[in-house]
């Protein structure tokens, strides 16, 4: 499962507006309540999507929320 | 142009906010009864003890709040001041001034970054990692970085302390 390539490089993080932030590559997810949400690597390498436009019912994940602006 | 600098103080340090260096990432408010966002002013010297608060300060991971200690100047430093009471010495003293040096939260990966949600608060973002914006042009930032999660915020995609004024809970 350890993919080197993937964990030399920076995680890939992309800002869209009004929303999602989409994450991608190597990193760990920590929950509001201070645990790490455990996500499966081909998850991470195709990239999460997390709420920026504060609507999801969802949190801390997307949920499509935004387009209803 | 100058760097807003506020100055809040006990009987033994004063601590210097600069609020264009905040990204909140609410580290400091692990001890709220000095720290209170949303209150004037926002830092209560008389909340806790001097080693709590300078602990505080320390976990502090842009510099926004430093300290000094009173008893380095001539000038009498026993009453506690706001903002609008600020003593007439150095906005900086680098030689004594109290910088956190990267304290950054523990990385569970040696890699990579870790995306940390706060409890009513933004995304924080520490660790080896790039924010693109769509068109692809990277923002250059920090290295760490508190993102918006209240979709409030003047300053998108990064958090200015909006969500301290909503109802903003997570489910």
């Amino acid at each position: 499962m350890d993919n080197k390539t993937t964990q030399d490089q920076p995680t890939r993080l992309e800002v869209a507006t009004p929303g999602p932030l989409t994450v991608k590559g190597c990193f760990t997810l920590i929950g509001a309540d201070g645990k790490e949400i455990h996500l499966d690597e081909n998850a991470k390498n195709h990239g999460i999507h997390l709420c920026i436009c504060g609507r999801s019912k969802h949190k801390p994940f997307c949920d499509g929320s935004h387009n209803k602006i | 142009m100058p760097q807003q600098t506020h100055r809040y103080s006990n009987h033994e340090i004063t601590v210097i906010w600069k609020p264009s260096l905040c990204i909140h990432s609410g580290r400091c408010l692990d001890l709220p009864t000095v720290f209170r966002p949303g209150q004037h002013p926002w830092i209560d010297m008389n909340g806790g003890t001097t080693d709590q608060i300078i602990r505080a300060v320390l976990r502090c991971p842009t510099g926004a709040l430093t300290y000094i200690r009173n008893d380095i100047f001539t000038s009498e430093p026993s009453s506690q001041f706001s903002a609008a009471q600020a003593p007439p010495f150095p906005i900086d003293s680098p030689d004594t001034t109290k910088v956190p040096k990267g304290v950054f939260p523990p990385q569970s990966t040696m890699n990579g970054s870790e995306i940390r949600v706060r409890q009513d608060g933004p995304i924080l973002i520490s660790g080896n990692f790039q924010i693109f914006d769509t068109s692809g042009h990277e923002i250059k930032t920090l290295k760490m970085v508190s993102i918006c999660h209240c979709g409030h915020t003047a300053s998108r995609p990064f958090c200015d302390g909006s969500h301290f004024h909503l109802e903003h809970k997570e489910k």
